[in-house]
């Protein structure tokens, strides 16, 4: 029961932290390495262009995914009388709100070119 | 000739999730309240429970070969994109990457949602996980139809 409890907890934690990190990761560039497809090497951190297309997606995904699962692996631990006040709808409303959020970013960027 | 293999392979997975992604979704909104024999209220009735894990598994194994192919699209079909200027479907590809991406924030809330039905708060969050994840597969499977036929990319 309190394994389940915990898992609930960690699930909403991280459904609310990721997509908050993967925005800001996004927008100032956070990227954990750098994907450098033309030449097949991985370089750490954002790094700019060695030879040919870089790509930030797999460090972004991993900054995010690394930070979320710090924090709600510790929020798992809290005593339950304060995680049991998380609530439920924070684990679609906020990535609901990431996905807006991105559109908008996108429609910006591409769309009125 | 193997980017193509996989192209297609990932193309396949992307069909059984959203076969199976759909047919949860229909299952939670469109739930019939009396067995009948149509195909279409068949296709209503299914046990839903019973695919969150195919469905988390196929996510991720449908993304993993995406981001493998990614990196061959981003030195072949990109380029050629971005020098014909094409910065609609550009983008689109681009809300495409975010959207599979801001998808992994939700597969533990969604496995857990589904596992655990008297979680407070469980059935609204349950719903609307899976109207997301519904969104962000059927999203990511037109627009990539889209990229793919552009101009005979693959």
């Amino acid at each position: 029961m309190t394994a389940t409890r915990q898992f609930g907890t960690f699930a909403i934690v991280f459904a609310i932290v990721y997509p908050i990190v993967y925005i800001a990761a996004t927008e100032v560039n956070l990227a954990a390495f750098t994907y450098h497809s033309a030449l097949g090497q991985f370089t750490a951190g954002p790094t700019k262009s060695i030879n040919g297309p870089v790509m930030y997606w797999f460090g972004w995904m991993t900054t995010s995914a690394v930070a979320a699962a710090v924090v709600a692996g510790i929020a798992a631990y809290l005593p339950a009388s304060l995680t049991q006040k998380l609530p439920a709808a924070m684990a679609w409303l906020v990535p609901g709100a990431a996905m807006v959020v991105a559109v908008g970013l996108m429609i910006n960027m591409y769309f009125f070119r | 000739m193997e980017w193509i293999a996989l192209l297609i392979v990932h193309g396949l997975l992307a069909v059984a999730l959203l076969g199976a992604i759909t047919h949860q979704a229909v299952a939670v909104f469109w739930p019939v309240k009396a067995h009948a024999g149509t195909f279409v209220t068949k296709f209503r009735a299914v046990p839903s429970t019973s695919y969150v894990t195919a469905i988390v598994v196929l996510y991720l194994l449908t993304m993993a070969l995406g981001a493998v192919i990614y990196t061959h699209y981003t030195i072949s079909s990109r380029i050629a994109i971005i020098q014909l200027q094409l910065w609609k479907p550009y983008g689109l590809f681009e809300i495409k990457e975010h959207f599979a991406a801001l998808g992994l924030a939700v597969l533990p809330a969604y496995w857990y949602f589904w596992r655990v039905p008297n979680a407070p708060g469980a059935t609204s969050a349950r719903g609307m996980l899976t109207a997301i994840l519904t969104f962000i597969v059927w999203w990511n499977f037109l627009i990539g139809h889209i990229i793919n036929n552009l101009r005979g990319f693959a």
